[in-house]
């Protein structure tokens, strides 16, 4: 009896799992064939899947604006950013989570709140400041923003994760006569991989999407990222559906194919976990 | 620890500080001005006028902004129960041995959150729509007709139909920090549980959640940041509305600010949403501490 | 030793790899040419007609293509268009303006003019409106609401009639009436008969908050107070009030549409232009648009619908008269203040040029726009329904409509309140104390 009880207990977290996760997939996937459609018939029936496969959409606004130029400059701020947050994120998460210092619970509290800066309500003095200072509307406007806003969550992920890693690591490693530099990069690092994976997963998209700061801070075409670029689309007069999706599409898809391309990575990186014994 | 590791405090200091400049840059000197500016009577421009702390007393006056707080508060504590809870139930399924795909559901789990706050608001706003969406098509379908509705447009279901999306989009978000524990958790305890007879439901609760406790922390203070100061799903989906029903702080400072034209009461505004979001992170940190010391205390 | 100089080296490969990429995407003019007085190369522009939408959006054509002329006209110039959506618009002006840095001709709407001039922002026109001579064809009053202390500072761009009420003749003829009708009543009897049918007697597409109160409270208010109350308000001299019985009575007249099930019922979840749509594709016998609805409903309608689309403005209230619809000129394009010599010179030939009399003969003579200068033009080479518009345009007189000249967190609360008092969940009473109290805090 309890054998049957297990089985079913087993098939029904089978099931509950896929129908998670057909509902995290099937809208992107509707969204695809969906622009595929034309506007009526689209509105004939939204659900069912499209009479031809057609890529007219795309090919029109491929044709019509600057997409890649847009991609390009999110592409760009994107890795500079990761770049600079995991780097700063990991020495300070570091040193916060395994040297006492005065100050330290000060300087843990302040980098935590940087995630609770409501944003969009400091637009007017992030934009005073940096009017007043000239930096709006270079190619490294938007990264400043960018890696200052995910420094907190990289900080306080890293100093979570560096707490469950064994003293022991730095102990045989100052026995062996290494420095902090060479402790830190060299040894320390690697091990908290699977976190740092996960800060640049979060973060990118983040940074992919993000807008406001984009609209705001920028005003050139050239320096445009693809979220900025989308509300184009969106003019007052346009209800052509399939139309605004292909846009949607077209911006999700790098990072999309970055996502799945990387899939592997981020995978084996949350399991192999840190070194254990 | 500095001891045995022999880290001369200067080097830390000096390892620690272009971020803390970088960071201090960016988010301290807004707040400082966001608190200067919120001390005038201001609309953008030249002229200002001095009203002291008149602007911040108002705001807790404000009926608008103390129903955007409420449903603040009640988006926490939805999403608290939705993205964690669930991201929790799923990762220990996903721990589990017999399930297959796991690679699969992990790597899609994650996906939502990849996608922008326009393109969730625009997916959702269908499955909401009168004429064409799921919810009204699936209901006429199983004869219930007169149950459709304009859903967003109801007054009391409009904020728990926007939590939807954020609950939708972000377990993955969670399940994955939450894997990122458990997968730091050696095997052999859960084995020894087993062996021990515990069952799955009590393993969960008495022997993973403590050793998880850390990062569940960190979860807790990221859905509780991140909802304090959720803007864009809402603004897409119903730019707040019906009427006030579902404005959320961080909008009601911004329209404040942007199409009201009070950038002083709007700063202000801001400085108290970053206070209250201090205020209640800095509290459930504490009662979380509080809690599971406890426990310890009693193994 | 070797980690550091390693760590270095990848830190100076970065930095390098940085300034690389930096070279390919870098171009920011914008900080050179703003406030240089005296550089003339250059011309920064920004406004929100998108080229995305010049096909559907007459007024966004004319203006662009005026644009593509003084470019032809004026090639040594390097003109840099800043375009966005509108409500971006707004957002992004507001932060440049409350920094001083706004580009050197920019679009203003009717309800900031006051805020842009305390601030000194403008560059006034006086001078080059004297100098141009077309300026006198222009319709009365267009200039008024940017107009401060006998300073013209902004150029009509456009005409925005927003309440027009376009219906199908065939619809309405089944439910029995040969035009609309000409009271509120009839109206809600209609509704009754269309809902039987599966559709709606009038779409609203308030999501955005605002059709509700530009397209139909604007001229329904002034139904019942009259244009007096109205201006008051708007100079907020303390005379007329949201809480004095007539405009609340509009108000409640507003509401018991909507409690008649005179609106579809996701009136507040859709957009004004699905609701344009719905009317297009027959779901509903009625909308009520602005101006631009012509070109809507000319570029997406079913061709039988487009067919049977007359137009008609609002009833009158009971015992009233019906011979205005809200209607002026309510976006501006300005000239930024801190221009000087040469400059500002090219910046209001700009102006003048791209937004003046010409864009208005553009406009009539394509699309049969009714702009803010008065065009002389035969009306037989438009289509039916343009005809129509521009003969019940000519037949009435304007209303101010609300959002563009009333304080901008007074609409917003009354625009907010709207759709609650449309879902029944606020009284009239109540909104308009809500109104009032904002309207109490605007200070003049």
């Amino acid at each position: 009896m309890k054998e049957i009880g297990r089985k079913i207990g087993i098939a029904a977290q089978n099931i509950i799992l896929l129908l998670f996760s057909i509902s995290f997939i099937f809208p992107a996937i509707w969204l695809f064939y969906s622009s595929m459609k034309d506007k009526a018939e689209f509105y004939q029936s939204p659900i069912a899947l499209p009479k031809s496969v057609n890529f007219d959409h795309y090919i029109s606004i491929l044709k019509s604006s600057n997409i890649t130029s847009w991609i390009l400059n999110t592409v760009r701020n994107s890795v500079t950013t990761l770049f600079f947050t995991i780097l700063l994120g990991f020495i300070i998460g570091y040193f916060l989570s395994r040297h006492r210092f005065r100050g330290r619970r000060f300087l843990y509290g302040y980098f935590l709140l940087g995630m609770l800066v409501p944003v969009h309500a400091l637009m007017v003095p992030m934009y005073v400041l940096f009017t007043k200072l000239g930096l709006h509307n270079h190619w490294y406007t938007l990264i400043l923003p960018y890696t200052a806003l995910s420094l907190p969550i990289a900080v306080f992920l890293v100093e979570s994760y560096v707490q469950s890693i064994p003293v022991e690591i730095e102990e045989a490693a100052a026995i062996d006569g290494s420095s902090i530099h060479r402790t830190l990069f060299q040894i320390i690092m690697p091990v908290c991989k699977p976190i740092l994976v996960a800060i640049g997963i979060i973060q990118f998209f983040y940074i992919w999407n993000e807008f406001t700061f984009g609209l705001i801070l920028v005003d050139s075409e050239a320096l445009m990222t693809v979220p900025v670029g989308l509300t184009l689309f969106r003019g007052r007069f346009s209800t052509d559906y399939p139309r605004m999706m292909t846009a949607m599409i077209i911006s999700m898809l790098p990072a999309v194919l970055l996502y799945f391309g990387f899939s592997k990575q981020i995978m084996k990186g949350m399991v192999s976990g840190a070194v254990k014994g | 620890m500095s001891n045995c590791l022999n880290v001369k405090k200067r080097t830390i200091f000096l390892y620690m500080l272009p971020g803390i400049f970088w960071y201090s840059f960016i988010i301290l000197i807004p707040i400082c001005l966001a608190v200067y500016y919120g001390m005038y009577d201001w609309s953008g421009g030249i002229s200002m006028t001095f009203t002291g702390l008149d602007n911040y007393i108002e705001v807790l006056k404000d009926p608008v902004f103390i129903q955007s707080l409420k449903n603040n508060i009640f988006l926490t504590v939805v999403c608290l129960i939705g993205q964690i809870g669930i991201a929790f139930a799923l990762a220990m399924m996903l721990n589990g041995r017999h399930i297959r795909f796991k690679g699969l559901h992990r790597t899609v789990s994650y996906f939502p959150a990849v996608l922008s706050a326009v393109v969730i608001g625009f997916i959702w706003s269908m499955i909401y729509d009168y004429n064409y969406g799921l919810i009204n098509t699936f209901l006429e379908a199983i004869g219930k007709s007169e149950l459709t509705q304009a859903w967003l447009n109801n007054k009391n279901l409009v904020l728990l139909l926007a939590a939807l999306p954020l609950i939708w989009q972000y377990i993955g978000y969670y399940l994955i920090i939450i894997m990122s524990a458990l997968s730091s958790v050696d095997p052999q305890i859960f084995e020894m549980a087993e062996i021990d007879g515990a069952t799955g439901f009590k393993r969960a609760i008495h022997i993973t959640l403590p050793l998880i406790k850390n990062s569940l922390i960190v979860c807790v203070t990221l859905c509780i940041a991140g909802n304090m100061k959720i803007f864009d799903h809402i603004y897409v989906m119903t730019q707040g509305g019906p009427g006030a029903a579902s404005s959320v702080m961080a909008m009601y400072a911004y329209k404040t600010s942007f199409l009201s034209f009070k950038m002083g009461y709007g700063s202000a505004m801001s400085i108290v949403i970053l206070i209250i979001c201090l205020v209640l992170v800095g509290a459930s940190q504490g009662l979380m501490q509080y809690f599971t010391r406890e426990k310890e205390g009693r193994a | 030793m070797k980690r550091k100089t390693k760590f270095t080296a990848v830190l100076l490969a970065g930095i390098m790899l940085l300034s690389a990429c930096g070279s390919s995407g870098n171009d920011s003019e914008g900080n050179e040419a703003k406030n240089d007085s005296g550089n003339t190369d250059e011309l920064v522009v920004s406004h929100y007609f998108l080229e995305e939408e010049r096909e559907s959006d007459t007024v966004a054509d004319s203006y662009l293509a005026m644009v593509e002329k003084w470019q032809e006209d004026n090639p040594d110039i390097t003109l840099t268009q800043q375009t966005m959506s509108q409500s971006d618009y707004s957002t992004k002006i507001q932060a440049q303006a409350a920094v001083n840095e706004l580009p050197d001709v920019f679009m203003v709407k009717g309800s900031w003019i006051d805020n842009f001039v305390e601030n000194d922002t403008m560059a006034p026109m006086n001078a080059y409106l004297e100098a141009d001579e077309n300026s006198d064809k222009f319709r009365e009053g267009v200039f008024d609401a940017a107009t401060r202390d006998g300073n013209i500072y902004g150029m009509p761009n456009q005409l925005s009639i927003t309440s027009i009420v376009y219906y199908n003749e065939e619809l309405w003829k089944l439910a029995g009436y040969d035009v609309f009708p000409d009271n509120f009543e009839d109206i809600k009897k209609a509704a009754e008969k269309f809902n039987e049918q599966g559709i709606s007697a009038i779409a609203l597409g308030n999501s955005e908050k605002w059709p509700a109160e530009s397209c139909i409270l604007s001229t329904l208010g002034d139904r019942y107070t009259g244009s007096d109350w109205t201006n008051s308000i708007i100079d907020a001299d303390g005379e007329a009030k949201f809480t004095d019985d007539n405009f609340v009575k509009a108000l409640e007249e507003l509401q018991s549409l909507a409690t008649a099930g005179v609106f579809n019922p996701d009136f507040n979840t859709i957009t004004e232009t699905q609701a344009v749509e719905y009317y297009g594709q027959g779901k509903a016998a009625t909308v009520i648009s602005g101006h631009w609805g012509v070109a809507s409903i000319s570029a997406f309608a079913d061709e039988a619908v487009l067919g049977n689309t007359k137009v008609a403005i609002l009833p009158a209230a009971d015992g009233g008269q019906a011979d205005s619809i809200s209607g002026g000129s309510g976006w501006y394009f300005a000239v930024n203040k801190n221009l000087s010599g040469d400059k500002l010179e090219k910046a209001m030939d700009f102006c003048l040029q791209t937004t003046g009399y010409d864009m208005n003969v553009y406009g009539a003579e394509n699309h049969g726009i009714i702009g803010a200068a008065m065009v002389d033009v035969d009306k037989s080479q438009f289509p039916q329904l343009t005809q129509d518009f521009i003969t019940l345009v000519d037949e009435v007189t304007f209303t101010p409509v609300y959002d563009l000249l009333m304080d901008g967190a007074v609409i917003e609360t009354m625009n907010t309140g709207l759709q609650d008092l449309l879902n029944d969940s606020v009284s009239a009473q109540d909104l308009a104390a809500q109104i009032q109290a904002e309207q109490d805090k605007v200070q003049k």
